[in-house]
């Protein structure tokens, strides 16, 4: 019997050396990855973002803001930083670890709409497998991600959520500069199933928010609040629109952030410019990117951050 | 308590501590079994333990009874008659009750317009019930049947009955083999606990990382099977006939893994049934406790093969429909069991029944092409049975096997993620298929080596870290 537990302690002791080991290796292969949720932060978590402008958001910003678009216009390099399912709470969260690991922007444009400013933890998991080891983002997203309690501290055990071919998917690109264009038809059935849509601003994420504008203000980063287009017909369904607009316009002024609202350009009225209720498809994207670029361009922002 | 769960990562030393530390007394470890046993059952709710205690005791009775009317052929045959249908009327209405009420109120509501719904009972279906109550069943038949004498001690015979790693899904003991192992002395064998632990090893494998990861994808698939080309569908359906088998065998392989840590055999329960080349080869290597017990408690007894034809056939379908309803209550069990029994009499009036006793391409590398043909119909067949199984009800089963001849093929790509340990697995059991289980090595210089051995055991564990599934319950547990 003592042969026999010698021998357990002696096939345990190695073990955690061995899965700690292989999580090392594993992580650094899968954050080359080019799986959308995981690409979405190579480039960030690698500080390989040289970018005057930022754009911030959840999908909305992802699919709707083209930097190369801007950066044409623009004479400057942007970046979109959206992150899908996401509320500025987390998107705060993401733009302090932009900031840890990559060069303070000019301009931030900050996509603001009715899901903007609700509280929400629990996104796309599979986003942050590879970057368990970094200390700035545990701090920032995994202490508070539904991650169970054997996927936080059994290495490896977490990448059993995710398919290994997205682990090991290589090849081109899946974004460009952050931004990927959907280039879809419409599909009008989730818009069938929305009655009406109310917008409550949570207290902690509304708090959030005005310190990442707090500090952004001292450290002269200039923020530009965008009202993305949205089709019509979901706007027409916002119960308290004023209420949103309102809450915009106190927040813009407060921290003398100019607003842009494309909420009523003309392509909100056309199906063929969107593939959902909420979000442009790709040629919506890039008419709404090249007036963006050169509203953005008659602001002056870049020329008065300069 | 689940074996694949934390509590039994604390549970399992805990006990095993404990045991080897009284093996100066079988008493005593018999009684730490029993305790260890109704903790592990109690954890699901411990009202379970009332019934499993109930079911022990009568037929804990019915044996000293019986051995009391020794000669009294009368009396024995009413005792044993008394605690089989005590045993299997509580199986009956925990498990049955309702079932048999719905279907009465629909034969009456059609014919005469009178519904009794109102006396359906809300019912926890106790887990593993059909296990314990065959093994408490299987004692007094043996008892009866003066194949074992009865036993006068009460702890060794509640181990028996509510031994931990079998109690919930089996394999279903005999009392001829399990019982005396608990009146013996056992004894610390290095070589039999670290076989137990390979095998457990084995059976943590194919539950977590093929059976789970299939469930999620036939999980996901089945609600919308009408989207699912025929392709699809077949994919499906090939994926829940691994589920199942890597869930049960799994579960079994844990199950007898872990009674050899404790100095116990248990019978075999699986031997690499999708290699089989027909239908009754099948079931001579599939869920072996459950079909050997009906063999010899049933089927035998009904006559068996020693009678006419057209007998053989009316055995084997009372048999199967037996083993269907077995297994749940529900309308697909039955013909899922029909449906076997039709194959089988099939294979039993073409006289090829009784063929391929050794395993498939023995003492060879690779099957040849008749084999390789006859494994591919026979799995074929064992799809079919399992689409059957596994649908809600027949209308469900008929409208997936239509809707898998006839729907267009599209792509999908979940399939594939799955591939890679699909055929890890399907390789691995191929070339152990003449071995007890997939991870007894072969007596060879290169599995001397430690390193070699360590290796593969690093590698599985990896997998199974890396690759685990969603967590799912184990599919017999409902049985």
């Amino acid at each position: 019997m003592k042969r026999f537990f010698v021998n357990i302690l002696l096939f345990a002791l190695p073990f955690p050396g061995i899965l700690l080991v292989a999580d090392y290796l594993l992580s650094k292969e899968a954050a080359r990855s080019n799986y959308r949720p995981i690409e979405s932060w190579y480039d960030l978590m690698h500080g390989n973002i040289d970018a005057d402008v930022i754009i911030m958001g959840n999908s909305r910003a992802w699919v709707q803001y083209h930097p190369m678009i801007l950066d044409s216009i623009l004479g400057v390099s942007t970046y979109n930083i959206g992150m899908e399912g996401s509320a500025v709470n987390r998107q705060v969260h993401k733009y302090n670890l932009f900031r840890k690991h990559n060069r303070k922007p000019k301009v931030i444009l900050q996509n603001i709409d009715l899901f903007s400013f609700d509280y929400i933890v629990g996104l796309e998991r599979e986003q942050f497998l590879p970057y368990f080891w970094d200390s700035s983002m545990r701090e920032e997203f995994l202490s508070s991600e539904p991650f169970t309690f054997w996927e936080k501290y059994i290495p490896l055990h977490r990448y059993h959520i995710i398919q290994m071919k997205n682990l090991i998917s290589r090849g081109p690109r899946s974004l460009t500069k952050g931004y990927q264009g959907m280039d879809r038809e419409w599909d009008g059935s989730k818009y069938q199933q929305i009655s009406e849509l109310t917008f409550v601003p949570n207290d902690t994420t509304v708090r959030i928010f005005e310190e990442y504008l707090s500090e952004t203000r001292a450290e002269s980063i200039k923020v530009v609040f965008v009202v993305a287009p949205c089709y019509i017909g979901t706007t027409h369904k916002i119960v308290n629109l004023a209420e949103l607009q309102a809450f915009y316009q106190n927040l813009a002024d407060k921290y003398d952030i100019p607003i842009l609202d494309y909420s009523h350009m003309d392509i909100c009225n056309d199906t063929t410019f969107f593939y959902n209720a909420m979000h442009l498809n790709k040629r919506g994207a890039e008419l709404f990117s090249d007036s963006l670029a050169n509203d953005i361009k008659k602001l002056g922002v870049l020329n008065k951050g300069l | 308590m689940l074996f694949n769960s934390i509590e039994f990562l604390i549970f399992l030393p805990i006990v095993f501590l404990l045991y080897w530390s009284a093996r100066r007394s079988i008493r005593w470890q018999n009684l730490l079994i029993v305790v260890a046993s109704y903790v592990f059952y109690g954890w699901w709710d411990w009202r379970f333990l009332l019934l499993i205690a109930l079911t022990s005791s009568c037929s804990y009775a019915s044996g000293l009874l019986l051995e009391n009317n020794e000669g009294k052929r009368k009396i024995q045959r009413i005792v044993s008659a008394v605690n089989i249908v005590l045993n299997l009327t509580i199986l009956a209405i925990f498990k049955y009750y309702n079932f048999f009420v719905e279907n009465l109120d629909a034969l009456f509501g059609s014919v005469f317009g009178y519904h009794f719904d109102w006396i359906t009972l809300d019912i926890i279906l106790p887990v593993g019930i059909s296990f314990y109550t065959f093994q408490a069943l299987s004692y007094t038949i043996d008892v009866y049947q003066k194949k074992l004498p009865a036993t006068h001690d009460i702890i060794e015979f509640f181990a028996y009955i509510s031994f931990f790693p079998q109690l919930v899904a089996g394999p279903i003991e005999r009392a001829t083999n399990l019982l005396p192992q608990f009146q013996k002395a056992r004894h610390f064998d290095y070589a039999k606990a670290t076989d137990g632990l390979r095998q457990m090893l084995w059976g943590f494998f194919k539950k977590l990382v093929i059976a789970d990861n299939c469930a999620t994808i036939v999980n996901g698939s089945w609600d919308s099977y009408h989207e699912l080309s025929g392709i699809g569908l077949l994919m499906v359906g090939i994926l829940f006939t691994f589920q199942i088998y890597c869930d049960f065998s799994g579960y079994s392989d844990i199950a007898i893994g872990c009674a050899r840590l404790f100095g116990f055999n248990l019978m075999r329960n699986f031997d690499f049934p999708y290699f089989s080349r027909s239908i009754p080869e099948f079931w001579r290597r599939w869920h072996i406790s459950l079909t050997t017990w009906f063999r010899d408690y049933i089927y035998f007894p009904l006559g068996g093969s020693r009678c006419d034809k057209w007998k053989i056939i009316r055995n084997i379908f009372i048999v199967w429909a037996i083993s269907g309803l077995w297994h749940g209550a529900n309308w697909t069990f039955v013909c899922w069991g029909v449906f076997h029994a039709t194959l089988l009499a099939i294979y039993n009036l073409a006289g090829i029944n009784t063929k391929y006793k050794e395993c498939v391409a023995y003492g060879r590398f690779l099957p040849n092409f008749k084999e390789l043909f006859q494994m591919a119909l026979t799995f074929f067949l064992t799809i079919i049975g399992w689409i059957i199984f596994r649908a809600e009800n027949m209308t469900q089963a008929w409208d997936y096997i239509y809707c898998m001849f006839t729907n267009a093929p599209t792509g999908g790509d979940t399939f594939y993620s799955w591939v890679f340990y699909g055929f890890l697995f399907l390789i691995v059991e191929w070339f152990q298929r003449d071995k007890q289980h997939a991870l007894q090595f072969p007596d060879t210089r290169l599995f001397h080596s430690r390193i070699v051995r360590w290796s593969v055991y690093y590698l599985i564990f990896i997998i199974i870290i890396f690759s685990t599934g969603t967590n799912q319950t184990f599919i017999y547990f409902q049985f």
